[in-house]
């Protein structure tokens, strides 16, 4: 379920969130699950893990609601905290992934991916998108994706506004190479020119 | 092909946003309450003091005292960049009872990165690594997606060189150290202030990523240059230590 709360009645939870009110934080994670669930699967490309980052980024943000600055909207601070857990967990998948590959190519055995043909396109972009260095990678979920203004990603990220600029931007192009390179399907499919 | 332009491609990126599919959102909301609002699970203050604590305790069994065992400890801060170091003043440390230190783990150095990317991450410095060590054998990358990396260089053991490991930390606060009185030195890099501890100690390390992660750490030399913290750990001298920090100087 996701709740819309207002920016008042958010400030307010959090101070009785802080106070020990259980029901108060249950309120905030209610309104913000969608957001931090969907940023954690975009990262790490798995459900179970997302939930686990997300169960993982409420309690941590629980815990360290004496850090938490009200002044500020509390989405951009979560989804900052999801970009890192998200991270983390990804860097142990990513152990195992590739332990799985050397299995594989140990044992002389294709791996049985389905070909990407078979997705949409949105998929598709997605694997894409997933070849860029993380650093980019987290721009563009949170930009484009979860839909945050510059404003809320240069929160999250703890970065400037011109930072966030300049990344998205290079970003882009990085992510262009990389269709035109390796996904000519979805680049031929739309005249960029 | 045609160069794309960004436009288009911002567009395209929207338009797959749209209609992403995302699995349904669990109900994230009813596991947090179980396991933060149990019994056994109250909320409670950061438990890196409590464990630190502990450690201390731990370390303090090995540690021969002169004065009554209940008693409170004289503590120094010192403040290094991003390292806070607490000193005991009052113990001593027992000759033989000294625990080893634990290894560093790569897994709390980050993810691997080339030393070009390190390069874009790293303050000016010409090599981008001491020239008395050469260049390192892995160069690993924290925090990378915000403004306050950590990049830590890292040599294999060698021939009659240990261990070591150099580290530049960008956060306002990397880590807690506790160790002993005599174990602590105050002195420079270069015109820079440093600390030097030698032999085992307890570092907490402050990492968002990871909830509590404390080790015993080895030698290290902690020194400051502006807002960037080094933090060099080896078992090495306090000489070839401050050597080494100094041919990057």
């Amino acid at each position: 379920m996701n709740r819309t709360i207002s920016s008042a009645d958010e400030t307010f939870l959090v101070t009785q969130a802080r106070n020990g009110d259980e029901s108060a934080w249950e309120q905030l994670v209610q309104s913000h699950q969608d957001a931090v669930f969907r940023l954690a699967y975009l990262i790490t490309g798995n459900a179970d893990d997302a939930q686990d980052v997300a169960q993982g980024v409420f309690i941590r943000a629980y815990m360290k609601l004496d850090q938490y600055d009200d002044g500020r909207p509390l989405r951009p601070w979560l989804l900052g905290i999801t970009a890192n857990l998200a991270r983390n967990q990804r860097r142990t998948i990513g152990r195992y992934w590739r332990a799985v590959q050397r299995y594989f190519i140990a044992n002389d055995r294709e791996l049985d991916l389905p070909a990407l043909d078979e997705r949409m396109e949105s998929q598709i972009l997605w694997q894409a998108i997933r070849k860029l260095p993380q650093i980019y990678q987290v721009i563009i979920y949170l930009r484009f994706f979860l839909e945050l203004s510059e404003a809320e990603t240069a929160e999250s990220l703890e970065i400037a506004r011109g930072t966030v600029k300049s990344r998205s931007h290079r970003a882009l192009k990085k992510l262009q190479q990389i269709i035109e390179d390796e996904y000519p399907e979805i680049a031929n499919e739309r005249t960029f020119n | 092909m045609n160069e794309p332009s960004t436009d288009r491609l911002q567009d395209m990126i929207r338009d797959a946003a749209a209609k992403f599919e995302y699995p349904p959102t669990p109900d994230v909301a009813r596991n947090v309450r179980a396991r933060l609002f149990s019994a056994q699970a109250k909320r409670r203050p950061d438990l890196r003091w409590a464990v630190a604590l502990v450690l201390v305790v731990v370390l303090g069994l090995l540690v021969a005292t002169t004065v009554p065992p209940v008693r409170a400890a004289l503590l120094r801060i010192l403040q290094i960049g991003a390292v806070q170091v607490n000193v005991d003043e009052e113990s001593i440390i027992a000759p033989g009872l000294t625990p080893e230190p634990e290894p560093v783990s790569i897994a709390d150095l980050g993810e691997p990165i080339s030393m070009e990317e390190a390069d874009a991450f790293l303050t000016f410095r010409d090599p981008a690594y001491p020239p008395a060590l050469g260049r390192p054998d892995v160069v690993y990358g924290q925090n990378l997606i915000y403004r306050e990396p950590v990049i830590s260089f890292f040599w294999q053991e060698q021939n009659d060189r240990p261990q070591i490991v150099l580290t530049q930390i960008e956060i306002p606060n990397f880590g807690v150290k506790w160790a002993i009185g005599d174990q602590v030195l105050e002195t420079e890099v270069g015109d820079h202030p440093a600390v030097w501890i030698e032999g085992p100690h307890v570092f907490d390390l402050n990492n968002a990523a990871v909830d509590l992660d404390t080790r015993l750490a080895t030698n290290v030399l902690i020194w400051s240059d502006g807002d960037v913290t080094y933090r060099l750990e080896g078992e090495i001298s306090i000489e070839d230590a401050r050597f080494i920090a100094e041919s990057w100087n």
